[in-house]
């Protein structure tokens, strides 16, 4: 059986090699990687190549199991997005340099693990203490979703692979998914209490997503998502009352935050209300509803009935109980 | 200083031209400002649609000037 090793700067690069070596086109060969290399950082700082073993394929030999890489072209699965095993690695390595470099700039030199499944490559920092994850995570999680961005960002280039990068602090992102469903369940429980629709609290897609597949197998629940980026929030309702008002999450829970009482609040509000967000808000309407539209403030207005005539609340019924139904909005 | 170590890791990795990085510091009374020089090729790669990666690029700069008790600032020229 004829064998050789083949070196390159990638996964590919080597079989390449050694298919010259043995004179074989791709598909007449099965490889194994002996040394994963590593393009180093952008191909700067410490690259090491990576070798393979190439071997004449025999009559029927079949590729290797998933654990040890070992295939021909056509043997190896293709991946959801007929990404390659290389590409794969190329990736992982780009993410776990970027993020280490990082690290050493902040003073953090733990080695970054980093696992993939078919969907997604998982990076988990082990940086400094409680306190300073805590920074990391940042309000909301919005560090770690920043750092997150930037790895999606600089390793989509380097790869063809389309995992997306999570980056994850101290299981943050699993604590954060089983809030976030604690928060839906409880939602779905306090509307089937009380009839009235809630409109939980402006999240990006991806747990507005985790809130719509927590409650999807709920039967009489509906949830919807309103209003535009960044402020784009799910509405939890009864099927068939998902285009009335709702109730904001913080009012419902108790905690309606009266410092945004103020005449600017309200005015800011209406805008909020007049302009959008779901009827196309521009720039200034979307800022100046920013602060109020989260506010317990809509109950306010409802009870002092200060909606202007002929905004999108005219077919409202109001009075009533002046709660969340009273001023039943047009929702696009 | 570690803010602009994690500039520069940040802008060459993005940037086409990594070589052409420049981060300079400018103290000033409460804060310090951070101006990062990219190619000019780069600026878009560096900014983003809409500002986008600039501005996770500054959510992560404020984290680091936390964990240095610092107040920091990055912009892009």
């Amino acid at each position: 059986m004829r064998e050789a090793e083949g070196i390159g700067n990638s996964v590919d690069e080597a079989i390449e090699d050694g298919c010259r070596r043995l004179g074989l086109e791709r598909s007449q060969v099965v490889w194994e990687l002996v040394e994963p290399g590593s393009r180093g950082l952008w191909g700067i700082l410490g690259a090491r190549p990576f070798r393979v073993v190439v071997r004449e394929r025999t009559q029927g030999e079949e590729s290797g199991s998933e654990a040890s890489p070992v295939g021909t072209e056509e043997t190896v699965p293709a991946l959801a997005d007929g990404a390659s095993p290389a590409a794969l690695r190329r990736k992982e390595e780009i993410v776990q340099g970027f993020l280490e470099a990082v690290g050493r700039s902040l003073g953090f030199t733990d080695p970054i693990a980093v696992r993939s499944d078919g969907e997604s490559i998982v990076a988990e920092l082990r940086w400094g203490s409680e306190e300073d994850m805590g920074v990391l995570i940042g309000r909301g999680g919005e560090v770690l979703d920043a750092l997150q961005y930037l790895c999606n960002v600089v390793a989509a280039r380097g790869s063809g692979d389309k995992r997306r990068v999570v980056v994850d602090v101290g299981g943050y992102r699993e604590r954060h998914v089983a809030r976030l469903e604690r928060m839906a369940r409880r939602a779905a429980d306090l509307v089937r209490e009380t009839g009235e629709s809630v409109m939980l609290p402006a999240m990006p897609a991806a747990d507005r997503r985790i809130v719509h597949m927590t409650l999807g197998e709920a039967e009489e629940i509906v949830t919807v998502s309103r209003g535009e980026e960044p402020w784009r929030r799910v509405v939890v309702a009864l099927r068939g009352h998902e285009d009335e008002s709702a109730a904001p999450w913080e009012e419902m829970e108790g905690a309606a935050r009266k410092r945004n009482a103020s005449g600017t609040g309200r005015q800011a509000y209406r805008n909020a209300w007049e302009k959008g967000p779901w009827e196309g808000a521009g720039a200034k309407g979307r800022q100046a509803g920013r602060g109020a539209a989260v506010s317990g403030e809509r109950r306010v207005l409802d009870r002092r009935q200060e909606w202007p005539v002929g905004g999108p609340w005219r077919r409202s019924k109001l009075g009533g109980r002046g709660g969340a139904r009273g001023g039943g909005g047009q929702v696009g | 200083m570690a803010a602009r170590e994690l500039v520069e890791v940040m802008a060459r990795a993005l940037a086409e031209h990594p070589e052409d990085v420049q981060v300079n510091l400018v103290p000033r009374e409460h804060v310090t400002v951070i101006e990062l020089h990219v190619h000019p090729d780069d600026l878009g790669r560096v900014i983003g649609r809409g500002g986008r990666i600039v501005g996770a690029m500054r959510t992560v700069v404020k984290a680091a000037g936390r964990l240095e008790g610092k107040r920091l600032l990055l912009e892009v020229r």
